[in-house]
């Protein structure tokens, strides 16, 4: 099985040994990695979603958030429309040199999307929804929602 | 050598070769799932989720670390956190980092810690972190 009887050995060489033996280290190889991989994935424990959720946040809590202009107050949820624009995100997202970020507002009363901003270099591929208020300088309120995505 | 002689000598080579394999790859696989670089890589991580967590969070906020890992130093930066398995130089470097994004408005001031008690603060638009809290009305300045 190892040596083949018509194929000459030449100075020792023995090709079926040396792809056993090959094939034996890739299994080890493979074995110690499959462990490896099980035992660092028990300390994987954030979900894959946290950061999405979190930077979602980040906009909707504070970054476009209404602030009452005489107590400071931000409103979580209430989006301010004036504040939805490339430069205050820029703001809120400075380094993007490892994440991106995908966004777009949508007025559900008005049926109305509008402009989708991206911050950072890239699409992202999973756009999450997050409910908001939509906050006009006339003073209207109007049920939104706030796609995100990062990448 | 004779033919004989020659093989045996290949058989003995490789084995010692796979022998010397095996080695290499089990002290990789012991390296790799040493407990403390896994909790350093975890705090790493954590630290600067949580740090990402308190910039989404509007007015100023204060928050203990539930973890204590006393034996360890952690840095803070402008862009990341980093996990020292003793107290770092000014320029080391640690395999043990992890990024957070920042924001324009809210300055991060940059410290080396030893970690006991960890407190996350951010107050008016400063951020930094602390082994004591913030004393109410406090400014905060290294």
């Amino acid at each position: 099985m190892i040596r083949n009887k018509k194929a000459k050995v030449h100075h020792g060489f023995a090709p079926g040994y040396f792809l056993m033996a090959g094939f034996i280290f890739l299994a080890m190889a493979f074995v110690l990695l499959l462990i490896t991989s099980q035992y660092m994935k028990a300390f994987r424990v954030h979900h894959k979603d946290i950061p999405t959720h979190i930077y979602a946040y980040r906009a909707v809590n504070t970054c476009l958030a209404y602030q009452d202009n005489i107590t400071k107050r931000y409103y979580p949820g209430v989006i301010d429309f004036s504040k939805y624009n490339q430069e205050n995100l820029d703001a809120c997202y400075v380094d993007t040199s490892i994440r991106s970020f995908n966004i777009q507002l949508r007025d559900l009363d008005k049926k109305e999307s509008y402009n989708r901003i991206l911050v950072g270099f890239g699409a992202s591929m999973s756009i999450k929804s997050y409910p908001v208020w939509i906050m006009y300088s006339d003073g209207t309120i109007n049920k939104g929602e706030l796609l995100f995505g990062i990448s | 050598m004779n033919k004989r002689a020659e093989l045996t000598l290949l058989r003995i080579g490789t084995i010692l070769a796979g022998i010397l394999v095996a080695f290499i790859l089990v002290m990789i696989v012991y390296k790799a799932t040493s407990q403390e670089g896994a909790e350093s890589a975890f705090l790493a991580k954590d630290s600067a989720m949580f740090i990402d967590a308190i910039l989404s969070t509007p007015q100023d906020v204060q928050i203990v670390y539930p973890e204590e890992f006393i034996k360890w130093y952690i840095r803070l930066d402008n862009l990341s956190v980093s996990i020292f398995h003793s107290q770092p130089e000014p320029n080391e470097t640690s395999p043990y980092s992890y990024y957070f994004v920042p924001r324009a408005d809210i300055k991060v001031q940059g410290r080396d810690l030893k970690l006991s008690t960890l407190f996350f603060i951010k107050s008016g638009d400063n951020f930094t972190i602390s082994n004591i809290p913030e004393q109410g009305g406090e400014k905060l300045n290294d």
